[in-house]
């Protein structure tokens, strides 16, 4: 069986399992099953079966699982969305289409990743202004100032600049592995690199205090300087990295809860959030709540308490950054844990494509790419679980956010790409091979 | 009814969960075992396209250029050899005496979209090239960091003598025809 043949049954599953939670979704709130309903499914199916499409015509030796694990993690995040507040999830489907086309695009212009190394600089550029325009003319939400408000949208930067950075520092990094791991002098009997190759690598390091300082938004800065840290260590091998970045945004951590109120909350209430249980810790706590109360099997979609009786969801951003409570809360354990295996999975590939793929740039690039996709879905799960301290991040694929789904979207693209590359380079066929050169 | 409905659905997905990530989980395993698929031993980093041409492949190649080059009204001095070839006499990833036969035009650089691929950090992307132009190659450094040397001299565009030595990064080549 080929790979896109696997692909497509896999998707039929996912295309199964969403047009079921919709209809359950639609039951639970009209009491009917009608042909609206099931027209739902179809029409997500079809979104995905397009993408399966452009797949098989550009990237006929991509991994063959991670299209069918995105589809499943989105359709359950739509669902959940239209059970919590329908108007949002007519946005949120538009914002799917959205993101499928910029999938396609990516794919037909791209085509190669190999071939962004030649812009890596201009990503790089890119990135950092994508990061950086916020703090300009930003708006404020939620106490952190990551939004830009543009043609009656607000859009999140950071969630594009994330895959920019992460395409800049693999091209970067590879380029300079070997100088980096071998250190030319010693600062207190620690072996340090030369200074110059450092310049950019300090930028990135300062970026991410930048954001925690003047844009106040720690999730974010957390993930950038944990895939910088990732990269650097999977570039060089080497465990000191490791060390003085963690230490470096542990000392900048402590320092912003000392000094910046709204990151201060946050800590003490993961800390104790019966202290603050009326104020701020309402949310955290709401949250332990809701996913308890989904017990082992939960209620099932669209049966959950999720709303109160005048419509307001019983946790404050539901919808977006605490999705995962309101999906354990209506499947309960058995089905947050699928999800979280579905998160691992996604992850698990794109490693595992990092592993195998045939040249330093590409590695770093998937190994990047994956690292991003797996830490922010760890941090944001754990801020909601309890597991870590809260910080606002959404959750890939699942929660409600245009600018998340669809810089997912792109991310998923090129892991593609760098799957297919590898699998082409490996054991391709001498057509494919040909293609694939010509592309340079 | 609508309850019952709702139930089984309730049942059916979650056990549809399960099978669609025990699928996934069972399918990419048998990837891993092999079945089939590629190999789980990772290729050395960007190792180059390494290419030793058969005699029959060279003899083949030689004929078709002298039929190009008749073609295009270029006179063939038929007296001199023409397989223009680099050979490695040092570097630190490919191994000495690797064989890069020259057709056309030849991009050394790190990129791994080059002709030759030299994966050295003293290696710019796209580093320099070689056009051959009136029978003879010449080298043309793109704007390297760290430089294309010629018999030990920078150049930005010189042309290949018999038996010169390439220098690009850590990697000597020299150049035969």
């Amino acid at each position: 069986m080929s790979r896109r043949t696997t692909e497509l049954l896999y998707l039929v599953l996912a295309g199964a399992v969403s047009t079921m939670a919709y209809v359950s979704v639609y039951a639970g709130r009209f009491h009917e099953i009608d042909r609206r309903s099931i027209l739902y499914g179809l029409v997500f199916v079809v979104i995905f079966l397009v993408l399966h499409v452009v797949v098989r015509i550009y990237l006929p030796q991509a991994d063959p699982y991670l299209l069918p694990v995105t589809a499943l993690l989105a359709a359950i995040g739509l669902t959940e969305i239209f059970r919590i507040k329908p108007s949002l999830a007519l946005l949120q489907g538009q914002w799917l289409i959205v993101g499928a086309l910029l999938f396609a695009l990516t794919v037909v212009i791209v085509r190669d990743h190999v071939r962004l190394d030649r812009y890596r600089y201009l990503i790089g550029v890119l990135g950092l202004a994508l990061l950086v325009f916020p703090i300009v003319a930003g708006t404020t939400v939620n106490g952190a100032k990551l939004w830009i408000r543009a043609f009656g949208m607000s859009i999140q930067p950071s969630e594009f600049a994330k895959i920019a950075i992460v395409v800049f520092l693999a091209g970067y990094l590879d380029d300079k592995k070997v100088l980096l791991s071998v250190p030319t002098r010693h600062v207190l009997g620690v072996p340090v690199p030369a200074a110059k190759y450092f310049g950019p690598l300090v930028l990135m390091g300062g970026l991410a205090l930048v954001m925690l300082v003047f844009m106040k938004d720690f999730g974010m800065s957390l993930l950038f300087m944990a895939v910088f840290v990732a990269l650097l260590y999977m570039a060089t091998d080497r465990i000191v990295y490791v060390a003085a970045g963690g230490g470096l945004f542990a000392a900048a951590a402590a320092l912003a809860v000392w000094l910046v109120p709204h990151v201060g909350d946050r800590f003490s209430i993961w800390l104790d959030p019966w202290a603050k249980a009326d104020t701020t810790g309402y949310q955290l706590l709401q949250s332990l709540f809701t996913i308890a109360d989904g017990g082992l099997l939960g209620a099932g979609f669209g049966r959950g308490f999720l709303l109160y009786a005048d419509r307001q969801p019983v946790v404050p951003d539901l919808q977006t950054d605490f999705i995962f409570a309101a999906i354990a809360n209506e499947i309960g354990l058995l089905g947050g844990v699928a999800v979280v295996l579905c998160f691992l999975l996604f992850f698990w590939r794109g490693m595992r494509i990092a592993t195998q793929a045939p040249d330093g740039f590409s590695k770093l690039l998937a190994g990047g790419l994956a690292a991003a996709f797996g830490l922010q879905t760890f941090i944001i799960l754990g801020g909601v679980t309890r597991l870590i301290p809260l910080t606002g991040l959404t959750l890939p694929f699942v929660s409600y956010g245009g600018s998340s789904i669809t810089a997912n979207l792109i991310l998923l693209a090129l892991l593609l790409m760098v799957s297919h590359r590898t699998n082409v380079v490996r054991a391709g066929t001498e057509v494919e091979r040909r293609r694939l050169a010509e592309l340079g | 009814m609508i309850d019952i409905v709702l139930l089984v659905l309730k049942i059916a997905i979650l056990v549809l969960l399960y099978l669609f990530i025990w699928q996934v989980v069972r399918g990419a395993v048998a990837d891993v075992r092999g079945s089939g698929a590629a190999p789980d031993v990772a290729l050395p980093d960007g190792s180059p396209p390494v290419v030793v041409p058969t005699p029959e492949e060279r003899r083949r190649r030689r004929e078709q250029r002298i039929a190009e080059r008749t073609e295009s009204g270029q006179v063939m001095d038929l007296t001199r050899h023409i397989s223009p070839r680099l050979i490695v006499e040092q570097s630190p990833i490919v191994p000495a005496g690797v064989i890069f036969p020259l057709e056309g035009w030849v991009t050394i650089g790190r990129a791994p979209t080059s002709d030759i691929v030299l994966d050295e950090p003293f290696v710019s992307s796209t580093h320099a090239r070689l056009v051959p132009r009136d029978q003879v190659y010449v080298v043309e450094d793109l704007g390297s960091t760290n430089g294309t040397f010629v018999n030990d001299r920078a150049v930005t565009e010189a042309p290949l003598r018999l038996d010169a030595r390439l220098r690009i990064g850590d990697t000597v080549f020299r150049y035969e025809e």
